[in-house]
């Protein structure tokens, strides 16, 4: 059941999460292990998440996710934003490419581990 | 969002997810492949869903980003397999032709979409490969029916 805010516990758990890592946003996986200390499930999360996205109350910028509206949130030109999924054609394949050189950089250092 | 960029986001977020991907992509094409349903699976989990088709595409351009020299990352071989594929469709309707349907068999429609699969081939273009031999494909089956039809036998 969603409250008056249109939200189900479950995202308005996940949204308050995200205010709690304050103006600096977080990462989806800081995010999550956020919301696991609030006791959301991970694939709960990563529906809410998906669903928090879909109704516009958060943003992602590179990697970081921020609530919008956040008092002291980094302003962020919209040149730099990620593109909002309306923007993007709804078929195809291709990804930022700085989220590629992230994973990339994922790869590597976890190469240089073994 | 974006298949790739959604599977970027799926192996940001789980190392155990990143290792698998690897794994594959260094064992072969094949297991790349065949192991797609995994991460769509995934995917789906997390809200996006996905048909396969475009998740196989989608770890295959993964697969050459991040580990070109692999063998996940061989577009002959997907190419390959993608023709099996076909291949064995169409050669389950042609056995079903007699000895004469066979030989009246006119596959120029077909032919006509060469052009299409060589420059996919050409481009490493996996979509647009699958695109062209689909045309192909459905060319080539049209030509079955057609000879079905024309001895009676439909």
């Amino acid at each position: 059941m969603e409250d008056s805010d249109g939200l189900k516990p479950s995202e308005r758990k996940v949204l308050e999460a995200l205010e709690k890592l304050g103006k600096k946003g977080a990462t989806a996986s800081e995010w999550q292990k956020a919301a696991a200390s609030a006791n959301v499930a991970r694939r709960t999360f990563y529906r809410a998440k998906s669903e928090l996205d879909r109704k516009k109350l958060v943003f992602q910028e590179n990697d970081r996710f921020f609530v919008k509206g956040v008092i002291g949130a980094k302003e962020v030109p919209r040149h730099q934003m990620a593109p909002a999924s309306e923007e993007v054609a709804p078929s195809g394949t291709e990804a930022a490419p700085g989220s590629i050189e992230d994973l990339r950089d994922l790869y590597d250092e976890e190469e240089g581990e073994e | 969002m974006r298949t790739k960029t959604a599977l970027v986001e799926l192996l940001k977020d789980s190392r155990d997810l990143r290792v698998f991907f690897k794994g594959c992509c260094e064992a072969s094409a094949a297991r790349l492949r065949v192991q797609s349903w995994q991460f769509r699976d995934e995917l789906a989990d997390r809200g996006y869903v996905v048909n396969l088709r475009e998740v196989q595409d989608s770890v295959f351009e993964l697969a050459r980003d991040l580990f070109p020299e692999s063998p996940g990352a061989d577009f002959v071989t997907w190419a390959g397999l993608l023709c099996g594929d076909a291949l064995a469709r169409l050669q389950e309707r042609y056995a079903s032709l007699s000895p004469e349907e066979k030989d009246a068999m006119d596959l120029s429609g077909a032919w006509c979409h060469n052009d299409a699969v060589e420059e996919a081939c050409r481009n490493e273009d996996l979509p647009a490969f699958r695109a062209a031999l689909k045309d192909y494909e459905r060319e080539a089956l049209e030509a079955v029916e057609r000879v079905r039809e024309e001895s009676g036998a439909a």
